[in-house]
């Protein structure tokens, strides 16, 4: 059973308007939903940023958007998502796609239950136009509604 | 009788970006009726994989390279992992006589 992009993301975990001075900043401001709904544990956003000094900024997927994530080995206690909007911008190090405005989190707890909404989540972020508009909602609501398939 | 050929997609987690990666190539191929086993792992599973491809992003490369990998396993490095054009560009090619 794998859930959807709406039912990972929820209201209560898009941070609008953030600033973050290092992209480290900005993983720990989109991960503080997912902690305050306990679905990962402090050494999960630890690790998230782990992943990106051991690698480097790979986790950039598209112009704007990151979508940070790590192996959960029992710091995820359930599969969710979150999001932050940047709107000032922050450097990753991704030359082609830098600066992030734009950061996902996922947590998931194996490595099927997130497959829907991850697959939803790679159709609207390689639109430039869904991503310039999930980064200007006015509000979580506006958020969500952007997280809406085009044809659905 | 040949075998529809495995490709692996790696990232650092194994369930994110691979995953992501995966679903474009699956796109791509699917496009270009080829078939192919599609799996995804992280990059501390590449010693030893049994596959006749691996897909990563640029950033792996000087992980990916200091494993001992069997020289018959073709590795793809992508700079966008979610760009169809280059995975196309990329994984055609390297699937020219494995395929079925």
């Amino acid at each position: 059973m794998s859930a959807s992009l709406a039912q990972l993301i929820t209201e209560d975990h898009v941070v609008l308007d953030a600033s973050a001075g290092t992209w480290q900043e900005s993983i720990r401001q989109a991960a503080l939903p997912l902690l305050r709904s306990h679905a990962v544990a402090e050494e999960y956003v630890g690790r998230m940023i782990d992943v990106v000094d051991t690698f480097g900024p790979y986790i950039v997927l598209a112009p704007a958007v990151a979508l940070a994530h790590a192996q959960p080995d029992g710091t995820v206690s359930r599969t969710a998502m979150s999001a932050a909007t940047l709107p000032q911008g922050v450097v990753f190090g991704n030359a082609a796609h830098d600066p992030v405005r734009l950061v996902f989190c996922l947590a998931a707890q194996d490595s099927t239950s997130h497959l829907e909404a991850l697959k939803a989540l790679v159709q609207i972020i390689r639109t430039p136009e869904s991503v310039e508009r999930l980064i200007a909602a006015a509000s979580p609501q506006e958020f969500l509604s952007g997280l809406v398939p085009a044809d659905a | 009788m040949a075998q529809s050929p495995t490709i692996y997609f790696i990232c650092g987690a194994g369930l994110g970006s691979s995953l992501a990666c995966q679903m474009e190539a699956e796109e791509v191929l699917a496009s270009h009726k080829i078939r192919a086993k599609l799996e995804h792992e992280s990059v501390s599973s590449v010693a030893g994989l049994r596959t006749d491809l691996i897909v990563s992003a640029e950033s792996f490369r000087p992980q990916i390279e200091k494993y001992e990998i069997d020289p018959s396993i073709t590795i793809v490095y992508l700079h966008n992992i979610v760009d169809k054009n280059e995975i196309a560009e990329k994984l055609i090619p390297a699937l020219a006589g494995r395929e079925v």
